[in-house]
């Protein structure tokens, strides 16, 4: 194409400023877009922190009510857990439809708002199944705390039913080692109370003192597991509170 | 004066709100001290089911039959009389007091321990003859120089149990085989002993059941546990009992 030398040159300098001011243009928007972004990851992840916070004092609310059931101690968990599914559904969820949300800090921030979320809730439902758990096995023992279980040979019933309570009952994964040592332990009292009982029928003093001593031996073993599952379930706890501290 | 009265009636009133609100409330039970609402789980140890239960079950003491009663002459007369003791702690106790109080009177009233001269123990609130208590090891010492942070102690009313060996009794005990609630009927029986006028006394040869009063926390010197005293132990100077 054939120009006018004085008319292309003064064309050729309108094009370029327009070129100039287009991409000035699309640079600014993408910075906006970008900075629109960032502040938006910032403000959501703040609010996902608040709802944490109160989803938490709703839940110890509830746990500190003497009125309110197990069961609903445990749905009280179930509660925090879909609080925290809720939290990280809505976090970051409008800025994500950003365009520019991919090449911003906002991504990087979003995906660990995310992580941090999803490790909160892991540590809630193993709070909430050792609860359950805690809750099952405690019921096995019902037998035991019955008043009238003052004689070897209902001693022998009592712990002979909770043998049979805890096969019945199911437990969380977690739960199953603490199970297992229940059923070993309400296993050990049988037998000790059964050779007891045949002890004296035989007035064997040896037999006797010997059935005695596996008896506190299962005692003591009972009070073990019980020490070793509060232990556990503060741990737990501690678990609980590094996942919100990582949060913040 | 006016705004002083309108200030005064409007504290007046915000006070009898609150007391008010205190009644209609529900009644709750508290968070662990020092436990954020808002960035913990505020579940305490006694929220926990299983164990609160196990450290609330019924106290059985396995009875002593008739056929296994020692001879007439090892058991002195019921004298009716009843000792009595109450039960405090010192220091910071993480063993569970229910369950420190339930198996001390066991030991104390077991029908092979000391109720064998005659007497019953019996816990009151506050005072009785002497004051049994679940110290913190560390709290020994301030009892006597003669009290290690190591072992139990007995220093005047006070019989002392170490909370270090009530939860997990000696080394030399453990490797030997013998039992934790073994351990804690010797302990109670051991410092009761020193509070009803017995010293510390020695193995009668290897084989032999321990004297209750002998360090079996420290070395058995050959002879087998034993958590009950002896026959040849059943006296008490403090209560006249020869």
């Amino acid at each position: 194409m054939l120009l006018h030398p004085k008319g292309s040159k003064k064309k050729l300098l309108i094009l370029i400023a327009a070129v100039v001011v287009t991409i000035g243009v699309l640079v600014g928007l993408a910075f906006w877009l970008k900075a629109g972004a960032e502040s938006g990851a910032t403000s959501s992840i703040k609010q996902a922190h608040a709802d944490i916070n109160s989803a938490l004092k709703t839940l110890n609310g509830k746990l500190i009510d003497t009125k309110l059931s197990s069961s609903d101690k445990v749905k009280a968990f179930t509660d925090l857990e879909g609080a925290i599914t809720k939290t990280d559904s809505t976090a970051c969820s409008s800025e994500s439809k950003n365009i520019m949300f991919g090449l911003s800090n906002a991504k990087s921030r979003c995906d660990d708002a995310h992580k941090k979320l999803a490790s909160i809730k892991a540590s809630v439902q193993k709070i909430e199944n050792s609860v359950k758990d805690d809750q099952t096995l405690s019921g096995v023992l019902a037998p035991i705390k019955a008043a009238d279980a003052a004689s070897p040979t209902k001693q022998l019933e009592a712990w002979t039913a909770v043998s049979t309570n805890v096969a019945k009952v199911s437990t969380s994964s977690t739960g199953t080692a603490l199970k297992k040592q229940l059923t070993d332990v309400s296993s050990a009292y049988k037998t000790a109370w059964q050779e007891l009982i045949d002890a004296d029928k035989a007035q064997n003093k040896t037999n006797y003192d010997d059935a005695i001593k596996k008896i506190d031996t299962a005692k003591d073993a009972l009070s073990k597991i019980a020490t070793d599952q509060t232990v556990a379930f503060k741990e737990s706890l501690v678990q609980f509170k590094k996942a919100v501290d990582d949060f913040k | 004066m006016k705004k002083a009265l309108f200030r005064v009636g409007s504290f007046t009133l915000a006070a009898m709100m609150v007391a008010v609100m205190a009644f209609i409330v529900p009644q709750t039970t508290k968070a662990a001290p020092g436990c954020d609402t808002s960035s913990e789980i505020c579940y305490n140890d006694g929220m926990l089911e299983f164990g609160t239960t196990v450290g609330n079950l019924p106290g059985f003491s396995v009875p002593k039959p008739a056929w296994q009663n020692p001879p007439a002459a090892a058991q002195k007369p019921k004298t009716g009389r009843v000792v009595t003791y109450s039960v405090t702690t010192k220091g910071t106790i993480t063993a569970s007091l229910a369950e420190f109080k339930q198996q001390a009177n066991q030991t104390l009233n077991d029908s092979r321990g000391w109720s064998r001269l005659g007497v019953s123990f019996s816990e009151v609130a506050s005072g009785g003859d002497f004051t049994l208590v679940l110290s913190e090891a560390s709290q020994l010492p301030t009892y006597s120089d003669g009290c290690t942070a190591d072992y139990s102690c007995n220093v005047g009313r006070n019989v002392i149990i170490n909370q270090d060996r009530w939860l997990g009794a000696t080394p030399s005990w453990n490797n030997a085989g013998g039992s934790l609630r073994d351990y804690r009927h010797m302990v109670v029986n051991h410092e009761t002993g020193h509070w009803l006028g017995h010293s510390h006394a020695n193995c009668g040869g290897p084989g032999q059941p321990a004297p209750l009063m002998q360090q079996q926390s420290i070395d058995l010197q050959g002879c087998t546990f034993n958590p009950w005293p002896l026959d040849s132990e059943l006296t008490s100077s403090r209560l006249g009992i020869s």
